[in-house]
């Protein structure tokens, strides 16, 4: 007989049992567990069609009735909050799954594969407190971009630009829980219930039989809606209650179209708060830096051309007087230094002339058409900075104040 | 500000694989790949059937594609404990059944006959069906400490992780539970003269 554990693990390793799988079996079982997955986990276009075949379609139900299923779960804790005397079971089940403190959210478009990714995370309120937001090489402007943002402070990194933009500004934290209403599963499910009330949307709910499928919640707009030509489809994990997924069509021809889908990954698992910092920008980066330093020109009683003109005449008076703090200043906040490294090798001799300001549409903004004599090489020539004009704008986190955007 | 946040990064490929076999077949076709061997062992040693572990072994990894879009880990180590887990509870949802246990412990007589005659050098006194009785008569969450301390070979800490529990406990079960199988090996040798 065995004396101790050691004694054991000599016995049992004279065990001769054969534990050798069968091929066939290995190969079998990874074909059902990836069409198992793919089946599940994939609710894009092409699956969704599967999740809608293997549903059983449940009587058209409200979403007043629907509520308690999705409401039950961490989702709608805003709107929970808003009962006065919520149900003792409800508060048992907001007790045990709190909000949604961390979300990582991949946004797919229909026509690119890589979608933009966003890691938040959120107060005990609801509010944000952090984001990171991975922008994609489609993404028309600016190209590839990071962006993370805590306390209305947003730090942008352009990769193609190598430029690091660091912009304070309501306006971004508005952007931001806009974008939260958009997204947020919980308060996305709080919308369609408001929306609802407001007979702007019709909802569906599909329960299927199979356990593992998710609960499918369509929100199609009414005709007289906001959005008559939108429709949004929530995918609900049965046992968690979350929100897992959430389509987006369009009316088109008489269909609705396939535009995109959130899908939404680890609910409430902490993110690193490494996650929250740009710890990649190569230390070449230029610093567009609009948090400590004002920039652009106040517009006071000016009109916008008259500001616009106000602008491009002391931009260049700048570079006249080799004053490139200023210069920086009126241009984005680029930084002196790199001012006079872009800039110092041209001898800004005169402005010649400024034109009358007309009106840019794809970035609403100004085109001020300047023509300035500069010296370069030696060489004396008229020059101007664009063919259409110096593009001359309000600053989007400063109300008044007009800068310099675009290439010059 | 700029470049100085540098993070020290740790993460192993399997550690990233595990990320993004979330929403990526192909990263979870390379997960099954690295543990699919695993599970069926411990299935096996678990139930004493290859039969019973195919069936296990499938449930597992099914379990695993339905859920794993929600598993919380980040790391290999979180991924293979969690599979553990999984693996030991599917076992004992297996073996609850009263008729599938007779029918293993049949096999398991069987099968392990002809390997104890082949072992000259151990007591005649212990065959291998009489231990697997006595480790059946433990409750299932002794056996699967049994099955991954001696068959997997893992540390009081990495069996702790799978059952939630603390490496003390663990251990102090452990402990117990041999001494419970002594007795009723005991017996049944005992018994048998």
């Amino acid at each position: 007989m065995f004396k101790n554990e050691n004694d054991f693990k000599k016995l049992i390793n004279r065990l001769n049992i054969d534990d050798k799988p069968n091929p066939a079996h290995h190969q079998n079982l990874r074909q059902k567990m990836l069409s198992t997955f793919n089946k599940i986990h994939k609710p894009r276009k092409t699956s969704w069609l599967t999740i809608r075949r293997i549903i059983m379609k449940s009587p058209i139900t409200k979403l007043a009735a629907a509520a308690a299923i999705i409401v039950v779960g961490a989702l709608a804790i805003t709107f929970l909050q808003q009962s006065a005397t919520p149900a003792y079971a409800i508060e048992q089940t907001i007790e045990a799954n709190h909000s949604v403190r961390f979300l990582h959210i991949k946004n797919f478009k229909a026509e690119h594969d890589e979608p933009k990714e966003f890691w938040l995370e959120f107060d005990q309120y609801g509010q944000f407190v952090n984001a990171r937001i991975h922008t994609p090489e489609w993404e028309p402007h600016d190209g590839p971009k990071v962006t993370v943002w805590a306390e209305n402070i947003a730090q942008v990194w352009l990769k193609k630009k190598n430029v690091l933009a660091i912009i304070k500004d309501k306006s971004v934290a508005q952007h931001m829980l806009n974008f939260a209403k958009e997204c947020d599963p919980k308060l996305a499910v709080q919308r369609l219930y408001e929306q609802q009330a407001q007979g702007e949307v019709d909802i569906k709910i599909d329960y299927p039989l199979d356990k593992a499928e998710p609960i499918v919640v369509t929100a199609t707009y009414l005709p007289e809606s906001s959005k008559p030509d939108k429709r949004e489809v929530l995918l609900v994990d049965q046992a968690t209650k979350l929100v897992v997924a959430m389509e987006y069509h369009q009316l088109k021809d008489g269909q609705y179209q396939y535009l995109g889908v959130s899908e939404y990954y680890d609910y409430n698992q902490p993110i690193a708060p490494e996650m929250f910092a740009l710890s990649d920008v190569p230390a070449d980066a230029l610093i567009l830096d609009q948090v400590t330093q004002k920039i652009g020109l106040a517009q006071g009683n000016l009109s916008d051309n008259e500001i616009a003109t106000e602008v491009a005449r002391q931009f260049f008076q700048a570079l006249i007087d080799k004053d490139y703090h200023k210069a920086g200043r009126l241009y984005q906040g680029i930084p002196a230094e790199k001012m006079q490294e872009v800039y110092g090798q041209i001898r800004f001799i005169r402005i010649v002339s400024i034109g009358e300001p007309t009106p840019e549409t794809t970035f609403g903004k100004l085109r001020v058409p300047c023509t300035i004599e500069i010296q370069k090489n030696g060489e004396m020539s008229h020059w101007q900075p664009h063919p259409e004009g110096l593009l001359v704008g309000q600053i989007e986190n400063q109300p008044g104040w007009w800068g310099i955007f675009g290439g010059i | 500000m700029v470049g100085a946040m540098a993070k020290t990064n740790n993460r192993t490929d399997t550690d990233d694989l595990v990320l993004r076999a979330r929403s990526d077949a192909d990263a979870l076709g390379q997960l099954y790949e690295l543990y699919y061997e695993r599970i069926f062992r411990f299935c096996v040693y678990r139930l004493f059937s290859k039969e019973a572990a195919e069936d296990v072994t499938s449930m597992v990894f099914l379990a695993v594609a339905g859920k794993i879009r929600n598993f919380p880990g980040r790391t290999e180590e979180d991924f293979r404990n969690w599979l553990y887990t999984i693996a030991a509870k599917q076992a004992n949802a297996y073996l609850r059944k009263t008729s599938r246990r007779s029918r293993l412990l049949a096999k398991a007589a069987n099968s392990m006959t002809a390997a104890t005659a082949n072992c000259t050098n151990h007591s005649a006194e212990l065959d291998w069906p009489t231990l697997y009785r006595a480790i059946m008569k433990l409750p299932p969450k002794h056996q699967t400490i049994v099955t991954l301390r001696f068959f997997e070979n893992l540390s009081f800490e990495e069996i702790a992780k799978i059952m939630n529990a603390k490496p003390k406990t663990v251990y102090v079960m452990l402990h117990r539970l041999l001494k419970k199988l002594r007795n009723y090996l005991q017996t049944d040798v005992d018994g048998e003269k």
